[in-house]
């Protein structure tokens, strides 16, 4: 599904350079729940962009779905994202001026699906994180838990192979994030879709069900988490 | 696209307060650069008009010599017989009026100090009319219009104050007559005219300093009785003046000394105040550059204000795979929007100041009497005049400006990496 080949990011930051990734491989199969976790510094942001298309490898490889991602042109790697991948953000992003609905949509009308299957997806997914009747709401006149689950559902909508998840709990009280978690955990088993995340909250690698530990650009850990929150 | 469209619709109201400042201020880029348009144009058309009516004529023959000295008017270099060049015209259809048109200097006869060079024309008390309106510039309560034959004469009423004359005095008109011999000048001689009407017209050149006396009174006393400096000929409002002297040589190519004249029509006349009136039209056109950059910057302030505060939705936008185009356009038809109100908004302000200016205008008469000649002529109230071009020109680049400023900002904030606008506080 995805995977990492000794890939290397460095950042050059006035004249110094700062090896975020030192050579990190992994592989991830399909309906993995898994967490990329470390301290700040340690590079999972960093690997998570790459996986996601977000930023490209000083050295290394992607593979997505078997396909490397390098030397593919700007709109290649949209389309990319567009079709396979779908993004959670620590801050929500959701887009001021629409509605939670009108922000599900927008995934799928990237895609040019006809108005009556955008608008049918779009209220199926917004029942699943249990936002029916709030479909008409605009960003701000939900809470935070509600709107990571607009962004979930956006993420989720366009069945994306891999959702990406940059601390996605991170914005939340434990108890919002802990829902969150199970929800994106119930879709994670019930649409068989791989969620990989970028933490460093405990709670977080507590659900999930593979944990891989960076410290200093390199996998430190790469194991089996608790999952379930346990 | 319906997508992009909905997006920028709402993205302009949900910044309500910032699109409606923008839009006002294209607004009013667009209603002054509209309605100053209007007001120059209406001045220029005023004036042409008034220059027609009062001072040139649609065409004039005349020696050649003596418009080579216009600036002396010598009644010296004469046309013989005008009264056949008339003739001839007329069997074209033409309508005309002969005149002397000469320099003298006047004084008021009474208090005999003072006295100022103007121009005068000895006019066709019966024939003038057919070219000139002059009479209407003459109401009841400032004398009459001229008669044949007698020694009187009709100054313009500013003239009448600055030598503190007024009806039924005397004034005493110094000026050269024409010599025995064709070209040669003659003797000084003094004209004692009664003054039977004050000149109130449109055109303050001719309120300020002209005056008219009877044609046959002068040709008696500076021209042994006959010839006349000018053939004035009337053609229809709207014609081709270019052609219709043509037709107007063509006329009268076939009488004795055709060769010597000179035909031009009021554009060749009044050249000073055509180029005067291009000039201005340039520098309406540095008007119209300032308006638009008011605009200009108005939008982009906006447009740099709106990628700025959403860098990190761009961002967003971006990662879930929107191209860079798309987010470039949506960017473009925000700044669309906001020019297109902006613009509407513009354009009904301009017309109505267009309507107000054409149909009531703007009284400067105070400002203008006292700045002397401005090279228009009109006496006081500017009005407007529709200009369907500008108007539409000026909306149109209202939008298409306010769209283009926008790539800028927008372009810049695609450049930036993905992971850059996430970040982004």
């Amino acid at each position: 599904m995805v995977k990492a080949d000794n890939v290397k990011k460095d950042y050059t930051i006035g004249k110094v350079v700062v090896h975020a990734l030192r050579g990190v491989t992994i592989d991830v199969e399909q309906g993995e729940f898994m967490s990329i976790a470390g301290p700040s510094g340690s590079g999972k942001t960093t690997l998570l962009n790459l996986i996601g298309c977000l930023d490209t490898a000083s050295a290394g490889e992607i593979y997505i779905d078997g396909q490397a991602v390098s030397g593919r042109s700007k709109n290649e790697l949209a389309l990319l994202r567009r079709e396979k991948l779908g993004f959670v953000f620590q801050s929500f992003n959701l887009i001021p001026v629409l509605t939670a609905i009108e922000n599900v949509s927008f995934a799928l009308s990237l895609l040019g699906l006809d108005s009556d299957t955008v608008q049918k997806k779009s209220m199926q997914i917004m029942e699943e994180v249990g936002l029916k009747g709030l479909e008409k709401r605009f960003p701000n006149e939900l809470s935070g838990g509600q709107q990571q689950r607009v962004a979930i559902a956006r993420a989720l909508v366009k069945d994306p192979g891999i959702v990406l998840a940059d601390e996605p709990t991170a914005n939340l009280d434990s108890n919002t994030g802990k829902d969150i978690l199970k929800l994106m955990e119930e879709l994670n088993k019930k649409h068989k879709t791989t969620f990989i995340f970028s933490t460093h909250d405990s709670m977080v690698m507590d659900f999930a069900h593979r944990l891989v530990q960076l410290h200093d650009g390199l996998i430190a850990k790469n194991g089996v988490g608790k999952g379930g929150g346990k | 696209m319906k997508f992009l469209i909905s997006l920028a619709w709402k993205n302009l109201s949900r910044y309500r307060r910032r699109t409606i400042i923008t839009a006002v201020a294209i607004a009013i880029g667009i209603a002054l650069y509209i309605w100053i348009d209007a007001l120059l144009l209406g001045a220029e058309m005023e004036t042409v008009r008034n220059l027609i009516y009062f001072e040139t004529g649609p065409a004039r023959i005349m020696q050649k010599k003596y418009w080579e000295e216009k600036d002396y008017m010598l009644i010296s270099y004469y046309l013989e017989d005008p009264a056949a060049i008339q003739a001839e015209l007329k069997k074209e259809g033409y309508e005309s009026t002969q005149r002397i048109s000469f320099l003298g200097n006047i004084m008021n006869l009474e208090q005999q100090e003072g006295s100022f060079q103007i121009k005068m024309a000895a006019i066709d008390a019966k024939t003038d009319g057919v070219v000139f309106k002059l009479e209407d510039g003459i109401v009841p309560e400032n004398g009459r219009f001229l008669e044949s034959g007698e020694p009187e004469i009709i100054i313009g009423k500013d003239l009448a104050e600055d030598l503190d004359i007024k009806l039924d005095d005397w004034v005493l008109v110094t000026t050269k007559t024409a010599g025995d011999v064709y070209g040669e000048a003659g003797s000084w001689d003094d004209l004692e005219l009664k003054v039977v009407g004050l000149l109130s017209t449109p055109n303050p050149l001719i309120n300020k300093g002209m005056a008219f006396i009877p044609l046959d009174y002068a040709k008696q006393r500076l021209m042994r009785g006959q010839g006349a400096t000018d053939v004035i000929v009337n053609f229809p409002a709207g014609a081709d003046s270019g052609s219709e002297v043509e037709k107007i040589k063509a006329a009268i190519a076939g009488l004795p000394g055709a060769g010597d004249w000179e035909v031009l029509d009021y554009k060749e006349l009044a050249r000073e105040f055509i180029m005067l009136a291009s000039t201005k039209s340039g520098g309406s056109k540095i008007i119209l550059f300032l308006f638009f950059i008011i605009a200009v910057i108005g939008i982009s302030n906006t447009m740099l204000m709106a990628v700025f505060e959403r860098v990190k939705e761009i961002g967003m936008m971006r990662a879930m795979g929107m191209k860079d185009r798309a987010i470039v356009w949506a960017f473009f038809l925000e700044a669309t929007g906001i020019g297109f109100v902006g613009s509407l908004v513009g354009l009904v302000l301009g017309i109505l100041l267009t309507a107000y200016m054409v149909i009531w205008g703007l009284d400067f008469s105070g400002m203008i009497q006292g700045m002397g000649n401005i090279g228009y002529r009109t006496a006081g109230v500017f009005k407007g005049w529709w200009n369907f071009d500008t108007m539409l020109s000026a909306f149109f680049m209202g939008i298409i400006i306010s769209g283009l400023v926008s790539f800028i900002p927008a372009l810049r904030a695609v450049r930036m990496q993905i992971t850059e606008c996430l970040r982004d506080k």
